[in-house]
């Protein structure tokens, strides 16, 4: 598919931030975030924390590729959000939806929101791997890019605020 | 009807400067939401009935902290120090959050009271990364079971507040800084537990509300 190179611009700015965002929360509670992983049940416990450290990395370098313009990097993030969705919604069958989602930031249960989330970053992701039609981009093109990216971080924040403050209501209701 | 491609242009920036202008004020409502909902959350830390009841001793019970050390659940008393156990799990993200203000108590009322934490399970080196990471080493931090039955924890995070006279004063289940304080507060009024003290201090209130059917 052949977006305007605006549009897909922004797609790939904004995964590519996205992903040294994440890695970054994650680095700075290791602790936290291996020990989410291994509540998932998904991995042999042995393999956990090398398998944390690895995903970390794989969020770093697909995050530097995304804003590199590489389009393995888009494919690869599409593929990393996939896996994610895919445990959180494993662990939402198996009833498991107490443990912390690992996302970073403040902790946060699992929820279909949260997939919900996912699909929405999917999306972006597509667009970030489609074509750009050729169009050369001006000082105007520039000014869109960047508020446009600001926009989504804004809305991205406060979607997560709003999943903490939900799961609270949720915790206080049991 | 001829409009200047100047004027769409400026048109265009200026709604994208009150977009990123709105999305940023959507933000800052949201995380005030998050602050409100933690203020309004109900004060009182929540006291199922079961396991020891307050006003009631606390029963001796060896324990043996990750450091090697043993300690009894009596020894604070025997030194005439009240005593805050803190039931977690590394895995528990609202223990994580509740760990500041653990550590703050910790430090301000340090003359008088000694904190313990307390969790079960046997990934043993879980705990101790856990300890590592948030600076815990300075306090005992004891795994048993049986403690857990016996103040009857059934949800995480889990506090109980035991008077320098060896006697339970409150305990239930903290998920805010102001349950953990309540545990203090029903220390400072005397009574086990907030929602008592309400009831006590405005009774016709609490009949005004029940006769409406709340």
């Amino acid at each position: 598919m052949t977006l305007d190179p605006a549009i897909v611009l922004i797609a790939r700015l904004a995964i590519g931030c996205l992903l040294l965002y994440a890695a970054t929360h994650k680095l700075r509670d290791m602790l936290a975030f291996r020990l989410s992983l291994g509540a998932y049940r998904l991995l042999p416990e042995t393999i956990v924390t090398p398998a944390a450290y690895l995903l970390v990395l794989v969020e770093i370098l697909l995050g530097l590729a995304c804003l590199a313009m590489w389009r393995m990097g888009y494919l690869g993030a599409m593929a990393l959000l996939a896996a994610y969705t895919i445990a959180i919604l494993i662990n939402l069958s198996r009833g498991l939806d107490s443990i912390d989602c690992g996302c970073g930031g403040p902790p946060q249960p699992l929820s279909y929101a949260l997939v919900l989330r996912n699909g929405l970053l999917l999306i972006v992701g597509a667009v970030a791997a489609s074509d750009s039609a050729m169009r050369s981009l001006g000082w105007l093109d520039a000014m869109i890019i960047a508020m446009a990216i600001s926009v989504l971080a804004f809305l991205f924040g406060a979607a997560n605020l709003l999943l903490v403050a939900r799961t609270r209501f949720r915790e206080e209701e049991v | 009807m001829e409009i200047g491609m100047e004027t769409l242009i400026v048109s265009n920036l200026v709604l994208w400067v009150l977009v990123v202008a709105l999305s940023f004020v959507v933000f800052a409502l949201s995380r005030q939401i998050g602050v409100l909902h933690e203020r309004i959350a109900p004060a009182g830390a929540l006291t199922l009935s079961g396991g020891l009841a307050p006003g009631e001793r606390v029963p001796q019970m060896g324990l043996r902290t990750l450091d090697g050390s043993s300690r009894d659940l009596t020894d604070s008393a025997r030194n005439g120090r009240g005593l805050l156990l803190f039931f977690l799990s590394p895995v528990c993200p609202v223990c994580k959050s509740l760990l500041p203000v653990i550590l703050k108590i910790a430090r301000e009322e340090r003359g008088w009271l000694d904190v313990v934490f307390a969790s079960d399970g046997d990934q043993r080196q879980d705990h101790d990364a856990y300890v590592e990471t948030h600076g815990l080493e300075s306090f005992p931090y004891v795994l048993s079971q049986q403690l857990g039955i016996a103040l009857k924890v059934a949800k995480l995070p889990y506090a109980a507040l035991v008077e320098a006279d060896g006697t339970l004063v409150s305990k239930g289940i903290v998920n805010s800084r102001e349950h953990v304080e309540s545990l203090f507060e029903a220390r400072r009024l005397g009574t086990p537990d907030i929602d008592q003290y309400l009831r006590a201090v405005h009774p016709v209130e609490e009949e005004a509300r029940a006769s409406a059917g709340e």
